[in-house]
């Protein structure tokens, strides 16, 4: 079975304007063109400093991970890509492949939003 | 309305499953039909649901799914659903519209009240199911022809793949050495290599593991390996440790800049090992941390810098071990402790961890977890690339 990821779009009004991307569901080969596609899409509608919940993810795979890097590619060289909250099993993902000091991980919404 | 009528019938009339049939059946027929309008992207039926109903595309495409593959895409005049409205048989397959679509519905009962009226057209619904079936015989047939071509083209694939996976294993005064590799589909994404550095007197020896499947991993896999083959015995440095460094950092620099856009990486374990002293120099790059088994105590090799590939400024940090007399070294991809049993279980390092002490020599090792794989997984089909690479001092 093919597994399934919403996505909840919010804009934050921090020290600069920051969309926050609320995802749900599991994050792998299946699902991350959904991701990339929505992000793609507000970039190129003018997003520049990109939050990603990772909070409410049950299984990130490899791919989602690939999705992260390809989104963080698409930002023009002003923006940002800072990601929130990760579980315990996701932070395994980005610690044994040493990651985790290669993206922005925060804990607290609102300074997450305020370190843009 | 005798317009609406006349409509239905002149899209009838051409549709080839109705294609011999009287006209006054036709007639009929165009009064039962409900005419359906349908969004873009609605399912129309799904597989195994019962079937009481045929339709017929008077404007617009559906396609014919199992959930995940499309048969096929089907168009004004053609038909859908029929084995239900003849035998009342459940869903083969699932029909959704790909655009906007207008449907005729034509139910089981009105379908047969009409033929019982019309006797003769009896003949020609049967002509149209032959008609169709030897159109769907000839499909199946492209298909077949289709699906060996493209096997053909991945055995090439995968003898070409096998030459960038060493063909035999150095032998090496004072060591052993084995190795096991298991692709999950016709094409893998992992890699190993062992091959002897001349210009330092070590053994260079390599595992990875490129994220996702087939033939994308499987051509970043031959990337991956061929780079950090070419820096390692190209390089004009002589000092190991800086060797190493360079070598892996190089091929690091080299993905993410040049192949960048396609976020692809690997976990990557590169060591080179003194043969004399035993002792390894490695470097862990985002990957399963190798176990060296001393007796009965267990270290593992763990990372030193990230996957291999994304980062091009990523830093990778040369550590070292001692491999004692007797000492193993046991390299492996995620495969092994993510192997699943039919329950879905994971076979998990824990299991792995135990199995190492106490084993006779490298090719002891990989028999004993290969045993133990099998013993776990049962009928289980495994959907990943499992890599074992091991290395033992001699006693």
């Amino acid at each position: 079975m093919s597994s399934t990821l919403h996505i909840a779009v919010a804009e934050e009004k921090g020290s600069k304007p920051v969309t926050v991307l609320h995802l749900r569901g599991d994050l792998d080969a299946s699902t991350q063109p959904e991701l990339e596609e929505k992000a793609g899409g507000l970039i190129d509608g003018g997003a520049v400093y990109l939050l990603i919940d990772l909070a409410e993810i049950g299984y990130m795979g490899s791919a989602g991970l690939r999705a992260l890097h390809s989104i963080a590619n698409k930002l023009p060289e002003t923006g940002q890509l800072k990601l929130l909250r990760p579980s315990e099993s996701v932070g395994k993902v980005f610690k044994t492949l040493g990651f985790d000091s290669y993206f922005d991980i925060h804990i607290d919404f609102d300074e997450a939003v305020q370190s843009f | 309305m005798a317009t609406d009528l006349e409509d239905i019938e002149a899209k009838l009339r051409g549709c080839g499953f109705f294609w011999r049939a009287p006209e006054e059946f036709i007639g009929a027929l165009a009064n039962v039909v409900k005419v359906m309008p349908y969004p873009a992207g609605k399912e129309v039926f799904c597989k195994g649901e019962p079937g009481d109903a045929m339709y017929i595309v008077a404007e617009g495409k559906v396609e014919v799914h199992d959930g995940e593959a499309i048969m096929c895409v089907l168009g004004a005049g053609e038909v859908f659903g029929e084995l239900g409205a003849l035998i009342g048989e459940a869903r083969t397959a699932s029909v959704r519209t790909t655009t906007e679509c207008v449907l005729y519905h034509l139910c089981k009962d009105d379908l047969y009240e009409t033929l019982d009226a019309h006797g003769e057209a009896y003949r020609s619904v049967i002509a149209g199911m032959c008609h169709r079936g030897r159109g769907m015989a000839a499909d199946a047939r492209d298909q077949l022809i289709k699906v060996r071509v493209f096997q053909h083209e991945l055995d090439i694939g995968r003898e070409i793949q096998a030459g960038f996976l060493p063909e035999s294993l150095p032998q090496l005064q004072g060591w052993n050495i084995a190795s096991h590799f298991q692709a999950a589909r016709e094409v893998a994404g992992d890699f190993y290599d062992v091959f002897p550095l001349e210009s330092t007197g070590h053994v260079a020896l390599l595992i990875g593991d490129v994220c996702g499947k087939g033939v994308g991993a499987a051509l970043f896999m031959t990337l991956f390996r061929s780079l950090l083959r070419a820096n390692l015995l190209s390089s004009m440095v002589k000092h190991p440790e800086e060797l190493l460094a360079q070598s892996v950092t190089a091929t690091n620099a080299y993905i993410a800049t040049t192949h960048g856009k396609s976020s692809m990486f690997a976990s990557v374990f590169a060591a080179l090992v003194e043969p004399v002293s035993g002792g390894v120099l490695y470097v862990n790059g985002g990957h399963e941390p190798p176990i060296v088994a001393a007796g009965t105590e267990i270290r593992r090799l763990d990372i030193t810098g990230p996957a291999l590939g994304l980062f091009k400024e990523a830093c990778y940090e040369v550590r070292c071990d001692q491999l004692a007399p007797a000492d193993l070294l046991f390299t492996y991809t995620d495969g092994v402790p993510e192997a699943m049993d039919p329950e879905k279980n994971q076979f998990g390092e824990e299991r792995l961890l135990k199995l190492l002490p106490g084993v006779p020599d490298a090719a002891g090792a990989i028999a004993q977890v290969m045993s133990a794989l099998s013993d776990f997984a049962g009928t289980a089909e495994q959907h990943d690339d499992i890599t074992m690479l091991a290395l033992q001092r001699a006693q």
